[in-house]
């Protein structure tokens, strides 16, 4: 009788797994462990793709803060900030490391002004408020269609996260976060692998990736 | 079925207002979201270091001030006078801020040099017109005590009397002085008696007619914006780091919490009282060269004044701040 329920259970089991396998077989998926608090936001995305082509990416600014923790665009692309705030901004960036510096000046609520993006590529760039300090976003140009951008919360250590539908020819992730290091990593159909999240030699947290 | 739609839909809707009101809100500060650097909060032994480095006078030239000269606890982690004065007995060149819950604060200095609370720690030590000491005549004299040549020992790594660890101790320390047990915070924890009917009126004039949130936002009543708000004098301010028209004459929104204590006011204490304050604000600044657009003449009425005269009042708690015994040179 236990047996049979045994059989029952395995049967069920294979049903489930194979359904998943083919849901999944083309999805790369991630999980973040933060051993402290979380970081702020992060990037993935496969480096061998160059099919993203955008014309504009919007920022808007609500409450004193940026809307999106990241946006991506390829070169040339625009972005627009908007602000639909109910007090005054002042956008720019000044990141000695890209070579980037603009200022937008003073944006009243419901004004907008653009920028494009004309920085070298793989770069990422943080703005802020010359008003509000503790504002911030960052714009990446990048080309690759295959990305995906997680916001992060300090106090949510553990977040899953995946690409869908990754061609298999494409095996270059590289995972972008403003406080730790780059990780550069090879994932290949059928594994798997962890990566450690570092700064400054030392360990912050680990990415765990399924393929 | 329709009725959970329905019911779902209220609930997104309700969150996402939540989501985007977050910083606009003032509230009981969480002491989770402090971000000590490195992520670790500091030992018991570290805060007690700090705590006695900004108590020790050894940190000025002349042995006459320590930190807690300027910034004493029993005068609201100020000094009660328009401008501070320095170990050689001149004038500071502005008012003293007071230092509670700067745990949650980004910059430092009423222009906001400062990028880190163990940075802002050295400034005042090594400015000519305050403490005039340079750190390693500060290091010297600290090698001298064993009461300090035991704590550094302990708490670093790297064991050492030096200038970075006196900073991250002093700052340890100043993370500890936290206000969050007020009349508000009790009434915002539910007990609706904490605070009178016109505190709880100037609340609501706070954040909305008064236009206070506009900067004075969020649980310590500050969203650490730059502004110029119009009060006379020549002093430029941020513009001073970041050179921008807008930057001329802006200055740190402070935080409020136990702002009755911190007399007098503005970055130059040129306002004796809280009411003289809100009535600064009342009619919109008093030098209109250069005023932030969230500057703007507010029409309230006497009895409003008084409402936020209490609200602020309601901002209100005593920390208990024993003095520890200074070591001597042994
Ligand atoms: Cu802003």
């Amino acid at each position: 009788m236990k047996r049979i329920i045994n059989t029952k259970k395995f049967v069920f089991f294979l049903i489930i797994t194979g359904c998943w396998f083919q849901i999944v077989a083309k999805d790369v998926t991630g999980k973040l462990t933060f051993t402290k608090s979380a970081d702020f936001v992060m990037l993935a995305y496969f480096t061998e793709d160059h099919s993203l082509s955008k014309k504009t990416v919007q920022v808007d600014q609500k409450a004193k803060k940026f809307s999106k923790k990241l946006v991506v665009g390829n070169t040339s692309a625009e972005v627009v900030f908007k602000n639909g705030d109910s007090v005054s901004h002042n956008i720019f960036a000044k990141d000695t490391k890209a070579d980037v510096t603009f200022d937008v000046g003073l944006m009243s609520p419901g004004k907008d002004s653009k920028i494009k993006i004309d920085w070298n590529k793989d770069l990422i760039i943080r703005i802020g408020c010359k008003i509000h300090p503790k504002m911030r976003s960052y714009i990446a140009n990048i080309d690759s269609a295959f990305h995906t951008i997680v916001e992060l919360e300090k106090k949510k250590k553990e977040v899953e996260f995946s690409l869908k539908d990754v061609p298999d020819k494409l095996t270059k992730l590289r995972i972008w976060f403003p406080k730790y290091d780059t990780v550069d990593v090879e994932i290949k159909v059928g594994t798997t692998s962890e990566v450690d999240i570092k700064r400054n030699g030392k360990l912050y947290g680990k990415i765990l990736l399924k393929r | 079925m329709v009725k959970q739609v329905f019911f779902i839909f209220i609930v997104c809707v309700f969150n996402s207002g939540l989501v985007f009101c977050e910083d606009e809100k003032i509230g009981v500060p969480d002491r989770d979201d402090i971000e000590y650097p490195d992520d670790d909060a500091p030992s018991k032994e570290e805060v007690q270091l700090g705590k006695m480095l900004y108590f020790d006078t050894r940190l000025s030239l002349k042995k006459n001030q320590s930190c807690a000269t300027c910034h004493n606890p029993e005068l609201g982690f100020g000094d009660g006078l328009k401008f501070s004065l320095g170990t050689m007995g001149g004038k500071v060149g502005r008012n003293a801020p007071h230092i509670y819950n700067l745990a949650w604060n980004s910059l430092f200095f009423w222009d906001g040099r400062a990028g880190s609370l163990e940075e802002q720690a050295l400034g005042p030590i090594q400015a000519a017109g305050e403490m005039n000491m340079p750190l390693d005549k500060v290091i010297e004299r600290l090698k001298k005590v064993k009461f300090y040549r035991d704590g550094f020992e302990k708490v670093y790594k790297d064991k050492k009397i030096e200038s970075k660890n006196i900073g991250k101790a002093i700052a340890a320390f100043e993370r500890t002085i936290i206000v969050d047990n007020t009349p508000f915070d009790k009434y915002m924890k539910g007990d609706k008696d904490a605070m009178s009917p016109s505190a709880v009126n100037g609340m609501k004039l706070f954040k909305g007619k008064a236009n206070c949130t506009k900067c004075h936002s969020g649980p310590n009543f500050t969203d650490n914006s730059f502004h110029n708000i119009g009060v006379k004098g020549d002093d430029i301010g941020r513009q001073k780091l970041v050179k921008d028209a807008t930057m001329k004459g802006a200055f740190k929104v402070p935080g409020l919490r136990n702002v009755l204590l911190t007399a007098p006011y503005m970055h130059d204490g040129s306002l004796s009282t809280l009411e003289e304050v809100i009535k600064f604000y009342n009619r919109g600044g008093d030098n209109k060269a250069n005023l932030s657009k969230e500057m703007k003449p507010l029409k309230l009425t006497d009895k409003e004044i008084m409402d936020l005269v209490s609200f602020l009042g309601s901002l209100t708690q005593q920390l208990d701040i024993k003095r520890p015994k200074i070591p001597k040179d042994d």
